[in-house]
């Protein structure tokens, strides 16, 4: 379980660092997102409704704010109901405001399994990720060895990084 | 009652925000304005309440007409015209003209999508209320129109508002008119949203929806 236990390393980098705070569902109690959030802290968690455009957009407010919010959507299907918050405003108001402010925003999503002994549904496996790649730094997770590596350039960098995981990589060896 | 703390209201009256906006009316009529002009007007005197207990360390968030908020928070003047222009000496260097006006240095941020600031106030709020002491935090005012009150994200962010004691209030600002529809046009029976975080006042629109209820050639313009 490599894929997973090296997603569980990058989240307890990521929870360490000073600025940091991690917005989603099933943050708290439970599987905690597959179980890859075992070693954050909870005080680091916030549990917000269950409303994807909220969501997103309190994670732009704190990160003008000064600090460095990771949304997570454990369905990329959900996602799209936050698609006005990260296009509209996450990715377009630093270039509208003439690059008075950056928007730090770490997006973490996964796509569903596309397993068909176990079919997840079709609401539930989508890959949409290619929809955002014209907006913003988009990384596809595929390879182990480039998911810590990846996690902590998007905590370091200025702008607003979405990093896709996918599910079916989970339980690979 | 909290005291009068807007130092930047003796600049204004009911009289010079009219004439702020009549002088943007000439730019346009002289072909000026080669982008799309949301123009504030019939709601001086409401908004001068309003902004009366608005303090410079106060996070206020806007609309696609934005330009007596701005004005009333302490932004220059002459930096408003120069970005409704689209001139690099504007607020936003002018790429952001009159819909998106933006200034980090009086904390102000506007959204042309309807209720799109909502959620992202909270969460300004939100991050207040983690590193302030409850007496020395900023309160962040988010104005939208009526149009706003129509959305689901306006109803979300109001909910987690009320469920978190958010430092927020919200202003809607009802001129009974989404573009050119009324209320109960949308709705047929409507009902509107109430809450402790929210105020609402209401005002007659002095200008169309967008520009100045004209045709104008442009100049200069490619």
């Amino acid at each position: 379980m490599k894929y997973r236990d090296k997603i569980i390393e990058a989240m307890e980098f990521i929870g360490k660092q000073p600025d940091t705070l991690f917005l989603g569902n099933g943050l708290l109690n439970g599987y905690r997102i597959y179980g890859t959030m075992d070693k954050v802290e909870l005080n680091r968690c916030s549990e917000m409704p269950v409303a994807e455009n909220l969501k997103m957009g309190v994670a732009i407010g704190i990160a003008l704010c000064k600090f460095v919010p990771v949304v997570i959507f454990p369905r990329m299907d959900f996602m799209l109901i936050a698609s006005d918050q990260i296009i509209n405003h996450l990715c377009l108001m630093p270039k509208m405001s003439g690059e008075q402010f950056k928007l730090p925003v770490i997006i973490r999503c996964i796509v569903g399994s596309q397993y068909m002994k176990f079919d997840v549904g079709h609401q539930h496996k989508k890959d949409f990720s290619s929809l955002f790649d014209p907006y913003m730094k988009v990384v596809r997770l595929e390879k182990d060895s480039d998911i810590v590596a990846e996690y902590k350039k998007a905590y370091e960098s200025s702008e607003p990084t979405m990093l896709v995981e996918y599910k079916d990589l989970y339980t690979s060896e | 009652m909290k005291s009068e703390t807007n130092p930047f209201l003796k600049n204004w009256s009911p009289d010079k925000l009219i004439e702020f906006e009549e002088n943007l009316v000439k730019l346009f009529e002289e072909g000026k304005i080669n982008a799309p002009l949301h123009l504030c007007g019939g709601n001086e005197r409401e908004l001068i309440d309003i902004f009366r207990y608005i303090e410079p360390k106060d996070w206020v968030f806007s609309t696609h007409r934005s330009h007596y908020h701005y004005l009333l928070k302490g932004g220059d003047p002459q930096k408003l015209i120069d970005e409704i222009l689209g001139l690099p000496t504007g607020c936003c260097k002018g790429v952001g003209r009159s819909m998106h006006i933006y200034d980090t240095s009086i904390n102000f941020y506007t959204s042309a999508i309807i209720a799109g600031v909502c959620p992202i106030a909270c969460g300004v709020a939100r991050a207040i209320q983690n590193s302030y002491k409850k007496e020395e935090a900023p309160h962040v005012y988010c104005f939208v129109g009526d149009g706003a009150e129509d959305e689901g994200h306006y109803a979300e962010s109001i909910r987690f508002a009320e469920s978190r004691h958010l430092p927020i209030t919200f202003i809607l600002e009802d001129n009974n008119l989404s573009i050119d529809s009324t209320k109960d046009m949308r709705w047929k029976e409507y009902k509107p949203i109430t809450s402790e975080y929210v105020i609402r006042y209401n005002y007659n629109r002095r200008y169309p929806h967008c520009g100045i209820g004209k045709h104008v050639e442009m100049v200069g313009v490619l």
